[in-house]
């Protein structure tokens, strides 16, 4: 009798240990599933973001395990193929972009370069804050929001320009140039015109032409037509 | 000695990844920087002076920014130092957070020419390498057309 107590008491224990383990283990996986909607919104800081997601009844709980979750999610990003996408310079927030959106960086990267090559192309002698330097903003926010639309291309233009190396003077001409790219590729699409990178070059020259662009230290010729 | 095959196939396999690696933390992407060998060839080494480096001539600039690279000048350094004692970039590289100097003076379109860069680290806070950045003429490669 005491040897079976003593094993349905023993059999009891290792029943309660495998149904709240199962408990705890389903939990934690609902709340992954639940952390991972949410990655995209991560910014600057995962353990405050993760804690403003929005829960329901079956993951209020989840913000409680903000900490592990971010601790996977950091050593998780640190092996992804984004990483080999970093380029030196790049800001922490342009480096976060990268490695959640390692697919997307590769189209933003591709863009930039289209965009410094035309403005090689347009300004072959280029100085700082000058005529190419506003050119080369607004093709490459030209450009991103004909690749991935006006809302994303807004992020990694903004990302770009959390930069504490640059003065306010100059990130304020950096935004509106590249508000004037974004601008400028929206008009041409609302016209229907067919979206070219010339359409959008013409586009530019006319905007720097007709000082609708921000420029600080000016002084280059600009061009009638694109080169 | 199939065993042994593996393991230096995968032995080879690991060594062309950590070169691939390497070439692009080095050159980085599309980039390509001047060798300490080809820059004393061309200009010789001369004492670096952050503050008349922009003004001085072409010869003068090269051979300052050899001995910048020679003495990795401002490396582990604050980047706004470089800013504050050479005055506003007169030129760019990649990112505004990259610092550049032009070497080449009165650059005419389609001449080769090169550039002084101050790379900060991954916080953009320390100066992590100065580099002499070929600036003109690259092919266009064909993923971007």
């Amino acid at each position: 009798m005491d040897v079976t107590a003593k094993f349905l008491a023993k059999l009891f224990c290792f029943y309660t240990f495998l149904f709240f383990g199962q408990v705890a283990y389903s939990a934690d996986q609902i709340c992954e599933k639940w952390f991972e909607q949410y990655i995209k919104k991560i910014q600057n800081d995962c353990e405050l973001d993760c804690a403003t997601f929005g829960t329901d009844m079956g993951t209020f709980h989840c913000a409680n395990l903000c900490d592990d979750l971010c601790l996977a999610f950091k050593k998780n990003a640190a092996s992804r193929p984004g990483r080999f996408l970093f380029y030196p310079g790049l800001t922490s927030a342009e480096r976060k972009l990268v490695d959640q959106n390692p697919k997307e960086a590769v189209t933003v990267f591709v863009q930039k370069t289209r965009a410094e090559l035309s403005s090689s192309r347009n300004f072959p002698v280029q100085g700082f804050n000058d005529e190419s330097d506003a050119f080369r903003h607004y093709i490459w926010a030209g450009l991103l929001t004909k690749e991935i639309g006006a809302e994303r291309a807004q992020l990694y233009l903004d990302a770009h320009e959390e930069n504490r190396l640059q003065p306010p003077a100059e990130r304020a001409m950096d935004l509106a140039n590249n508000r004037g790219g974004i601008l400028g590729t929206q008009r041409l699409m609302k016209n229907n015109k067919a979206f070219d990178l010339k359409a959008l070059e013409q586009s530019a020259l006319d905007d720097l032409r007709a000082r609708r662009l921000v420029i600080l230290n000016p002084g280059l010729s600009i061009p009638k037509e694109p080169l | 000695m199939k065993n042994t095959m593996l393991a230096l196939g995968t032995l080879l396999c690991i060594s062309l990844l950590m070169l691939t690696g390497r070439s692009f933390a080095e050159e980085f992407f599309g980039a390509k920087f001047m060798t300490q060998k080809e820059a004393k060839g061309k200009w010789s080494l001369a004492p670096f002076s952050a503050k008349s480096f922009k003004t001085s001539s072409e010869k003068e600039k090269g051979a300052m920014a050899t001995q910048a690279v020679e003495g990795k000048v401002f490396v582990g350094q604050d980047m706004l130092k470089v800013r504050e004692q050479m005055g506003d970039p007169d030129s760019y590289f990649f990112s505004d957070t990259i610092y550049a100097y032009m070497i080449t003076s009165n650059v005419k379109p389609k001449q080769e020419s090169w550039q002084l860069v101050f790379i900060p680290d991954e916080n953009l806070k320390k100066v992590a390498d100065v580099k002499i950045h070929k600036k003109c003429c690259y092919e266009t490669p064909e993923w971007v057309k």
